[in-house]
């Protein structure tokens, strides 16, 4: 803000020039007393004293007194002061000049600072929002130099933290900023300032522990913001850590929660056809009266239950590696009514005479997939239509085309389910609440058929409604080549 | 006896398929629900001697169901569940079951457990009425009124209650108690003594955390005992009614 010299030599000319106005003015266009030119030259310095401080105005001031003296007092034309009143003209000059110009420097240095001020503390409030929008300490740390260095336009800036032990940077390297310079600042406990390299160090407290120092080169910021700056780096990683903290506790809360109702599923899951299997058993070895028809019954139960637990623990094992993304895929492009008819073929016992539509758009592109794997999803789908319709309803599969995918929906006219069951069906161990226990079942198959389509890079989804049925759609990859072009 | 009627009341359709073929091999007739609602329309309808009722179910579940058919109903009920943990068991029989059967369980243990309820203790000594300031016990009607209201008791705490009268004043070991009301298979659980004891004691002691009747002798079972009733104890407290 200081003026130049050829900015103060301009100022100077124009309040000469000022006095050499009035001066003409009065003695050419307009004769009036002495006391009328005297308010005149007041005026007029001290406007020029509000507006370009003491120097010029003292000096306007001097010259104006020479110029009242000369031209206007008597004995006119000489700087012979005949009257006391010039010595009180002059002084009345010099002390407004003095007077207002103080004035003025202090009101425009208060405004000054007010704006720094005000700057300042929008620059805070800015980078406070800038550090509680990270949501995990680690974001943070490598956000807070980005930020000092964006916010307060500063050269370059260091954070280095005791507890890490490590330093993190935004801007330029500055030799000023090393890493033991950072750490020696630790145990200052107050900020330092470096004037000549511009350079300032910061220690980070948190009450009134010291957490670590932020160097910052370029500009030397003001003591205070500084201070705020270090609050709020506290308070930011404070914050910071505690919403990590939550929100590792939630997950391992929702993790223990799942684990349960997963183990209690199994354990239902595995008991049930135990049971059977145990009764029809012990029946059999201690029960001589049963007759050839009852053995034969008992017999059936255990056999079929034998194929449960067999399904039941396949499915388990299958459902294990497709979570842990052990399953390999074999990828090749094949038509979707391979996929489609492999998978009817595969459900043609359990369909029995059930009509079964389906409606396969023309053109349709390959998919790339896993063949078996497709059908695997698929055939769970269709026996999950089977298995929650009445027989008496047809089953639609449909195949059409959407961007890169091939959607393959499969309808039934069954129950459906509700909405809030929507969301769960795909749970492992869910099953429908009204069929639950009632329908032949793991609860696994539709986990299972999601897993395997998400593992294609497709997704899956169910419309249903009460009443109208449901229908299940997922998406496969369409070959590469129609990729490329679409 | 064996032609006694029992209900099945599981949504497995393999467990009931089971047990209809295994209790019908017994003489048994059966009757099958898949839900407790179906449970308690056939209950109405059958009447059955004896309810196999499974805990798990969806809707309304085992207990809920229990709870139910207590409400109007003493027929036996043996609970099955898959959970062996002390706590269910307690749930189980504080829903109102007489006994329950954890699932894996072998037909002969099932048996045993149906045989046992189905067992009408043929009153083997009457046991004469039992009458203080505010409970009067008439083991002949089979009534229990305390402070003058009627109490309903299921058989299994009739029962149970008869033999704590019977031996008025002195201990009665666990196992005994055990297998004078449940049978001779019975003897180590003790928790169904506890949850059996505390829902009398809910039901005939005037404070059931202070019990005035019912006392617990540790390590060896439970006491009956009159409670002292202020000087002139015996036939003056009938005045109070």
């Amino acid at each position: 803000m200081r003026p130049t010299i050829l900015n103060r030599v301009f100022q100077f000319a124009v309040a000469f020039a000022i006095i050499i106005g009035i001066t003409l003015f009065y003695r050419r266009v307009l004769p009036v007393n002495a006391t009328t030119v005297a308010l005149t030259f007041l005026l007029s310095i001290l406007a020029v004293s509000t507006v370009w401080g003491m120097a010029v105005s003292v000096a306007m001031s001097v010259v104006a007194m020479l110029a009242f003296n000369f031209f206007f007092l008597p004995p006119v034309g000489t700087f012979t002061v005949a009257d006391p009143q010039n010595w009180v003209a002059l002084i009345a000059f010099l002390v407004v000049a003095v007077l207002a110009s103080r004035l003025s420097t202090s009101a425009r240095q208060q405004a000054a600072d007010a704006s720094a001020r005000e700057r300042d503390i929008e620059r805070l409030y800015k980078f406070s929002q800038g550090l509680l929008e990270s949501g995990n300490v680690m974001e943070l740390l490598n956000r807070i130099p980005a930020q000092i260095v964006n916010v307060f336009e500063i050269g370059a800036a260091a954070l280095f933290l005791a507890d890490k032990q490590k330093v993190y940077r935004s801007g330029p390297v500055i030799p000023q900023l090393d890493t033991e310079s950072l750490k020696a600042i630790m145990v200052r406990e107050e900020p330092v300032f470096d004037v000549p390299n511009s350079v300032c160090f910061l220690p980070v407290r948190l009450g009134v522990r010291t957490i670590g120092t932020l160097g910052m080169s370029g500009t030397i910021l003001p003591r205070q913001t500084l201070e705020a700056i270090g609050t709020l780096i506290a308070i930011a990683m404070e914050h910071a850590r505690a919403v990590e903290q939550l929100g590792q506790t939630e997950a391992a809360r929702q993790g223990e929660q799942l684990r349960t109702a997963l183990l209690d599923a199994v354990t239902h899951a595995l008991r049930t056809p135990l049971t059977s299997i145990k009764a029809s058993v012990t029946n059999l070895l201690s029960n001589p009266g049963l007759v050839e028809g009852q053995k034969h019954e008992m017999l059936t139960i255990i056999n079929e239950e034998a194929d449960r637990l067999n399904r039941l623990v396949g499915e388990a094992g299958e459902m294990a590696r497709l979570d842990a993304g052990e399953v390999e895929l074999r990828l090749e492009e094949h038509p979707i009514s391979d996929v489609i008819s492999a998978s009817l073929t595969h459900c043609r016992v359990a369909l029995g005479n059930r009509a079964v539509n389906i409606h396969i758009a023309e053109n349709l592109p390959p998919v790339r997939v896993d063949v078996a794997r497709a059908r695997e999803a698929l055939v769970q789908l269709i026996e999950n239509a089977n298995q929650y319709s009445p027989p008496d309803r047809p089953i639609t599969i449909t195949a059409e085309p959407s961007g890169n995918f091939v959607v393959i929906s499969v309808a039934d006219r069954g129950n459906g389910i509700d909405d809030p069951e929507q969301a769960l069906i795909f749970e492992k161990f869910y099953r429908g609440k009204d069929q639950r226990y009632s329908v032949e079942g793991t609860g696994m198959g539709l986990p299972i058929a999601k897993a395997i389509v998400e593992a294609h890079g497709g997704a899956m989804s169910l419309t249903s409604q009460r009443g109208q049925g449901s229908v299940f759609s997922f998406t496969l990859p369409i070959g590469r080549p129609r990729a490329a072009t679409t | 006896m064996t032609s006694a009627k029992i209900l099945i009341v599981d949504d497995e359709p393999q467990i009931r398929r089971v047990l209809r073929t295994t209790l019908t091999s017994q003489g048994y007739t059966v009757v099958e629900a898949r839900t407790g609602d179906e449970a308690l329309e056939e209950i109405r309808h059958e009447r059955p001697d004896l309810i196999l009722l499974d805990v798990n179910m969806p809707g309304r579940s085992g207990l809920e169901t229990c709870s139910e058919i207590r409400a109007t109903s003493d027929v036996p009920i043996i609970m099955l569940t898959v959970r062996n943990s002390e706590r269910d068991k307690v749930q189980a029989l504080d829903a109102g079951a007489d006994d329950y059967v954890v699932k894996p369980f072998g037909v002969e243990e099932l048996m045993a457990r149906i045989r046992a309820s189905l067992r009408r203790v043929a009153p083997p000594e009457s046991v004469p009425p039992f009458l203080s300031a505010d409970l009067k016990i008439d083991f002949e009607k089979r009534t229990v009124l305390v402070k003058g209201q009627p109490v309903r008791l299921t058989p299994k705490e009739f029962e149970l209650l008869r033999q704590l009268v019977a031996n008025q004043g002195k201990a009665i070991a666990h196992r005994r108690l055990l297998q004078a009301v449940w049978g001779p298979d019975y003897g180590e659980e003790t928790e169904y003594l506890r949850v059996f004891i505390n829902q009398l004691r809910k039901k005939i002691e005037p404070d059931p955390s202070h019990p005035r009747y019912i006392h617990t002798e540790p390590w060896i079972g439970y006491r009956f005992e009159r409670p002292h009733e202020r000087a002139r104890a015996g036939k003056s407290a009938e005045k109070n009614d």
